[in-house]
């Protein structure tokens, strides 16, 4: 039985399967100053200033706005807000009428694409969080 | 001060006939012969495009004749043509120059390709990376940005989706009246309700057609318009350029970029928006032109929708916006769309615009915003 190659980043440093606390989280950049940035800079749009630190946004944020993307399926895609003052945009893992503005989400990690090797490669997608009460 | 002595249109549709040199020669002859002057005349020209290959101005001077001058090809993406017609007006003010011309050419038939039409890039380069980053984050149309606008605002001032398509339904009225106008049938708000969904929420004629089409403007010194018997005078009072800064918030920028554009404007016109009395907006999309009303200080912040709905922004209201019938049906092939509206205003100031006449028109504003966040801003007045 063969075994498939692991499942890895699409891209490096965009956003971490696993991170400090064992979930996915987006990757970006604080500067000195305070402006956070995704994907990360390596020079701060607000300062020009190059004492940059990247930091693991918060596992969920919470809607801005949405639309879909075009295509043989329609995806929705949304802005996201998070606590560390980031917003970023991605994928959301739920159809058109399942996300309404200001709702809570989770970065969760996703196979977007395939190498050659067969090894999944992972891109980052957001998740509706199902509200427990 | 720069005075346009004469503008001039290919109308905006579709040229199968015509190549992007074609369309803005076009555009050149019909200025000259506005302005009564000769090929020759002019001293220096400027050449706004977006995706129309290699020094598309220079192709169109050879077309017209090879007479030596300097040649300049800009792409500031929708912003192109505008910023031609600034650096026209600014050899002009420097006194480089008594007779600048300003053009704009676009071609793009049903296809818009943002990439620059060049092949998918290989594994490992950084452009492929790039691409990589941008498919992970979702990639969108144009339209995804301004429909993610759009939904922000109805959620944050409890707008209606029928009220932005009220601009549309508007922007078409008055297009039907100009015969330079991509799209001129009568359009309703069933029509727009029930059209084919872009990104949603956002139907078709929320969104702007991309098509082919030249302009152009000629602007002379004061001495040259005296010389010329130029009457009456239109002169540029103000030209404006900003690029984004990090205050503006990131679903709004081209409204915060708008703000301090045409704040810079005013200033250096020594005017308000109590001053304007016709607007020529960047409309790509329904929203902006709700949004722009507001960053141009003719509403307040929310107010936009409304104002649209009493028809203040139509041609007989307080303050007409798109009398030519806008980006969304006027047409929007890029480079010339911002010479397109100085061709509008000019003529809207000069009395010619028949039955679109906005009654009185003594002063315009020209605005257009460009992909990664160009904005110029031009105000116009008659003498």
């Amino acid at each position: 039985m063969s075994t498939e190659p692991a499942a890895r980043p699409m891209v490096e440093g965009i956003f971490t399967p696993a991170g400090t606390d064992g979930l996915p989280h987006l990757l970006c950049s604080r500067c000195a100053c305070g402006a956070v940035a995704f994907p990360a800079r390596e020079r701060c749009a607000a300062c020009s200033g190059t004492s940059l630190a990247i930091e693991e946004a918060p596992n969920e944020g919470v809607i801005y706005s949405w639309t879909t993307s075009p295509g043989k399926t329609v995806r929705v895609v949304a802005q996201v807000r998070f606590a560390n003052g980031l917003m970023a945009q991605g994928f959301v893992s739920a159809g058109p009428g399942e996300v309404q503005i200001d709702q809570r989400v989770r970065t969760v990690a996703v196979p977007l694409d395939y190498a050659e090797d067969g090894a999944p490669l992972l891109s980052y997608a957001f998740e509706p969080v199902k509200e427990s009460s | 001060m720069a005075i346009v002595a004469g503008v001039g249109m290919v109308p905006f549709g579709r040229h199968p006939d015509k190549t992007v040199a074609d369309l803005g020669a076009g555009a050149v002859l019909a200025a000259l012969a506005d302005a009564g002057l000769a090929w020759n005349a002019i001293e220096v020209m400027h050449c706004g495009a977006a995706g129309a290959g290699m020094t598309p101005g220079t192709r169109v001077g050879s077309l017209l004749g090879l007479t030596g001058i300097p040649i300049t090809n800009i792409d500031n993406a929708s912003a192109s043509g505008s910023s031609a017609f600034r650096l026209a007006c600014r050899d002009v003010d420097t006194g480089a120059a008594d007779v600048a011309l300003a053009v704009g050419v676009g071609k793009f038939g049903r296809t818009l390709r943002l990439d620059g039409g060049a092949g998918a890039p290989e594994p490992g380069t950084a452009e492929f990376r790039e691409r990589q980053v941008a498919m992970m984050q979702g990639p969108l149309p144009p339209a995804g940005l301004f429909a993610m606008r759009t939904r922000r605002r109805m959620h944050e001032f409890g707008s209606t989706l029928d009220q932005f398509a009220l601009v549309a339904v508007k922007n078409r009225k008055h297009a039907a009246l100009n015969p330079y106008a991509q799209l001129r049938e009568p359009l309703s708000l069933e029509d727009v309700r029930n059209a084919r969904v872009v990104a949603d929420p956002l139907t078709v004629p929320h969104c702007c057609p991309v098509g082919d089409g030249g302009a152009a403007a000629i602007v002379v010194s004061e001495r040259k318009a005296r010389e010329l018997g130029i009457q009456p005078a239109i002169r540029v009072l103000a030209s404006a350029f900003r690029t984004p800064t990090l205050a503006g918030v990131m679903n709004a920028q081209d409204a915060d970029t708008t703000t301090a554009t045409v704040g810079q404007a005013y200033t250096q016109a020594g005017l308000g928006p109590e001053d304007i009395d016709l607007v020529q907006v960047h409309d790509a999309f329904t929203v902006e032109e709700v949004e722009y009303c507001e960053s141009m200080g003719f509403c307040e912040p929310g107010q936009g929708e409304a104002a649209v709905a009493r028809g203040e922004l139509s041609i007989g209201g307080r303050i007409p916006f798109s009398t030519d019938g806008g980006l969304l049906s006027r047409g929007h092939p890029l480079g010339p769309t911002g010479l397109a509206q100085v061709h509008e205003t000019v003529i809207q100031l000069r009395g010619q615009a028949g039955p679109r006449q906005v009654d009185g028109a003594r002063t315009g504003l020209v605005h257009m915003v460009g992909i990664g966040g160009v904005c110029l801003v031009h105000i116009l007045q008659r003498e």
